[in-house]
């Protein structure tokens, strides 16, 4: 995914899951050394892949990015829930996220 | 109000496989109510005991994977289920089926519990993503099938 295709799909896809426009965006460059493992906690929040890196696999609840795999039909760029990044390259690798925060709700 | 079920078969071969796929949700739907899973392996069963074994001792269930079920609406993530062949427990005690491997409610995948949900109808597709957890044990059971039932309601 392109970084202008990930900020057009955000919008629509926060209103879809009703949060409007109650989220902040942050753009997340990671650098991960070779056969490193990075464990994201994303719960309430959304991880947005705007790379298309070989060598890396990203695997969270909704599924899984690595275009080395053959165990999966799809790839996936949005990514939720506890995210498991690995660098099976053996050279320093970068990758970059747009991570969409969802705000709290005001209480009165 | 009229029920209605959605039945999605996916066949699954591949040791750690990842399968995604969607659902179309009818027009009329008014909300999602329930969720059932069942699953048949093509060849021998995963792990299951003879009853004769399981009479006293508690047995694990093998798992087969697990499913994950997203709506295209405020549910997001609605659904998240393991799936199991069959109970191995469920003739705990039971001496009347001593030594005998035979069909029973609850075993070989027969017989099966909607769970219960409560998704809006606005949702035109559900997501589904399932992962297989049986690992090399795939090759012994030659791959099985799964159904995936979605139960609508819709207006009479």
């Amino acid at each position: 995914m392109t970084i202008e295709l990930a900020l057009e799909y955000i919008p629509r896809r926060m209103e879809e899951l009703g949060f409007g426009n109650r989220y902040t965006l942050r753009f997340r460059h990671l650098v991960l050394q070779p056969s490193d493992k990075l464990t994201i906690d994303a719960q309430s929040q959304f991880f947005i892949l705007v790379d298309q890196i070989s060598g890396i696999s990203v695997e969270s609840q909704t599924g899984l990015f690595d275009l080395s795999s053959s165990s999966a039909n799809e790839m996936q760029y949005e990514h939720q829930g506890i995210i498991n990044i690995r660098n099976m390259n053996g050279r320093t690798t970068h990758i970059r996220f747009i991570q969409v925060i969802i705000k709290h709700e005001k209480t009165t | 109000m009229k029920e209605t079920a959605i039945i999605t078969i996916l066949n699954i071969s591949r040791a750690y496989e990842i399968r995604h796929f969607q659902v179309r949700i009818p027009r009329d739907t008014q909300s999602i109510c329930a969720i059932e899973l069942t699953v048949r392996a093509n060849g021998k069963s995963l792990g299951k005991v003879a009853p004769v074994e399981n009479i006293l001792n508690y047995q694990r269930n093998p798992l087969f994977g697990d499913l994950m079920l997203f709506s295209c609406e405020e549910g997001n993530c609605f659904y998240t289920g393991e799936l199991h062949e069959s109970d191995n427990n469920s003739l705990m005690f039971d001496f009347s089926k001593f030594e005998k491997d035979e069909f029973a409610e609850w075993t070989h995948g027969a017989k099966q519990e909607a769970e219960e949900v409560t998704v809006d109808g606005d949702t035109t597709v559900v997501m589904g993503v399932y992962r297989d957890k049986t690992g090399k044990a795939i090759t012994e059971i030659r791959g099985y099938e799964i159904k995936v039932i979605i139960w609508i309601k819709t207006k009479d």
